[in-house]
């Protein structure tokens, strides 16, 4: 039977993508130290966008991935679709990503997130989560309403993975990841 | 033509400031801009105090000209009151002019003060005295008074070493319809670029320089070995190169406009992958720049460099592929032609 599997990205996280006011001197999702505002997200873990649901993987200096060629690894498991959060900083980005089971490809894609500050998204991701403001390292900026994007990545047959690699680029990051599909046994 | 106020400022993060200002002032004339920015080449030259790159080997002004009817005016003014005195003119004859300016006198910009950098603005109005400019760049509207656009003019000429205050406009006398000549002409352009050929001014500039494909190798070397070297007092040449490689992902974005514009939409999406890897360098020289760890990005550049160049070279394949199967289209249609009309004259003849 089909399930939803959150994944637990905690020992990958390397990046300060979400602050609370109080904090927000830590941001650091783009080169100037804006960040996204705590209070503005779900709080309980998971949460639920469009019947998808997330959890954060939120450590106590990080709570994203920014892409630096990473290869996350899971339980292997028969994978149709995949629904990933994240956003791009200082422009709209999309580079390549693989799924590997025993050490070989067995799909590749693209994913795609706009600029977190975009007003629509610019290519196929949606809008998942939007803020009123973002956070600059010395307080509130209402001048932007900041965004979430998901991807979703769909498999044409379901694929058994245990490796997820990410290429490696700066400006992207990953908030969540969430995987529809079968464990193995 | 439209109302030029029909949108004030035009922000493209795809473009530097110049292209920026020169895209609304040709959209005010109508021009479709997806057309228009569609040189995506490559050169690469050591110099004596640095490295010159360009994706560029038409100037704008003379590719817009020769294949876009529409027409550049640049005026050098040494005289600042007449400098003045010749803009109001220009705005009183509805055209909108741009200014080359000092960003260091203008008051609303955050390098007010602080650093001397080229930059251009558009007047698209009088009040009274004063200008109307729309600064795209910085996205502000707004009136600054005439000293101000004098004096930034003047400090680009002490600070800058341009020869005089300088201002520019375009004319369109009228539409422009695109067909499937104009996309081969640039099509193959692009290829004879991106297979070696110096084109227009790179010609005089060609000994030395490393053109198109070849160009990619040396610049991956040249850069990857000043950034293992990681001398932080080279700090000014690594923001040159971070706004010149910039000027390369952005060409290839553009191009991949020009691409769908003419419902090439597979081709595209591979130039818009090109725009990205370059992007990717981009952002690590940033990384590196604002840091001051030059050497930690050395390995993700070359990495990238990698993937980079297979895509150029791939591009480049494609690009060549896609202009033989379209020349060779053209050439049967011609031929058909002369054949239609052969059979029709026999026919005339016939008793």
């Amino acid at each position: 039977m089909k399930e939803y599997v959150c994944l637990d990205l905690q020992p990958y996280v390397n990046n300060r993508g979400i602050t609370s006011l109080e904090e927000c001197h830590n941001g650091a999702l783009s080169q100037g130290g804006s960040s996204l505002p705590l209070e503005q997200l779900p709080e309980t873990s998971p949460f639920v966008i469009d019947s998808v649901p997330f959890i954060w993987s939120k450590t106590e200096r990080y709570d994203n991935i920014e892409l630096a060629g990473q290869a996350i690894t899971l339980e292997p498991m028969e994978v149709c679709g995949i629904h990933i959060l994240g956003v791009s900083n200082n422009g709209n980005y999309f580079d390549r990503i693989a799924f590997l089971r025993n050490g070989a490809v067995v799909h590749r894609d693209f994913l795609f997130f706009s600029d977190f500050i975009s007003p629509t998204a610019m290519f196929r991701e949606r809008c998942a989560l939007q803020m009123d403001y973002a956070h600059t390292r010395v307080g509130k900026y209402d001048a932007v309403q900041p965004k979430i994007w998901m991807d979703h990545l769909s498999f044409q047959k379901p694929c058994e993975i245990d490796t997820i690699c990410l290429e490696d680029n700066v400006a992207m990051h990953i908030f969540a990841i969430t995987l529809l599909g079968q464990k193995r046994g | 033509m439209g109302d030029p106020m029909d949108f004030t400022i035009y922000y493209n993060p795809y473009h530097n400031c110049r292209n920026m200002t020169i895209s609304a002032m040709v959209m005010r004339l109508g021009a479709t801009l997806e057309y228009l920015f569609g040189q995506a080449g490559l050169f690469y030259k050591e110099e004596k105090n640095g490295v010159f790159i360009t994706p560029y080997y038409r100037s704008l002004e003379s590719e817009f000209a020769r294949s876009h009817g529409i027409f550049f005016h640049e005026d050098k003014i040494t005289d600042a009151n007449q400098f003045i005195t010749h803009l109001r003119r220009l705005v009183e004859k509805k055209h909108t002019v741009a200014v080359m300016l000092d960003i260091y006198e203008l008051p609303y910009s955050i390098y007010y003060r602080d650093n001397h950098d080229y930059h251009d603005i558009e007047i698209v109005a009088l009040e009274e005295e004063r200008f109307v400019i729309c600064d795209h760049h910085f996205q502000y509207y707004g009136v600054v008074d005439a000293d101000v656009i004098q004096k930034a003019s003047l400090s680009l000429v002490h600070h800058l070493g341009i020869d005089a205050c300088t201002s520019y406009y375009f004319t369109r006398p009228r539409d422009y319809t695109y067909h499937k000549d104009d996309f081969i002409r640039v099509l193959s352009e692009n290829c004879q670029a991106m297979k070696g050929k110096a084109i227009d001014y790179l010609v005089q500039e060609a000994a030395g320089a490393y053109i198109g494909l070849q160009a990619l190798e040396p610049m991956k070397i040249r850069i990857t070995e000043f950034l293992t070297r990681n001398d932080q007092r080279q700090a000014a040449f690594l923001y040159e190169l971070y706004k010149m490689v910039k000027e390369i992902s952005h060409s290839r974005h553009h191009f991949h406009l020009f691409l769908k514009a003419f419902d090439q939409e597979e081709i595209a999406f591979d130039f818009l992958e090109a725009a990205q890897h370059w992007a990717v360098i981009t952002n690590l020289l940033m990384r590196a720049y604002i840091t001051g760890g030059y050497n930690d990005v050395t390995d993700r550049v070359e990495r990238r460099f990698d993937k980079l160049i297979e895509k150029e070279m791939q591009n480049l394949d494609n690009m060549a592929r896609l202009l033989a199967a379209l020349t060779s289209d053209s050439n049967k249609k011609k031929r058909y032609a002369s054949k239609e009309q052969r059979v029709q004259h026999k026919k005339a003849l016939l008793p």
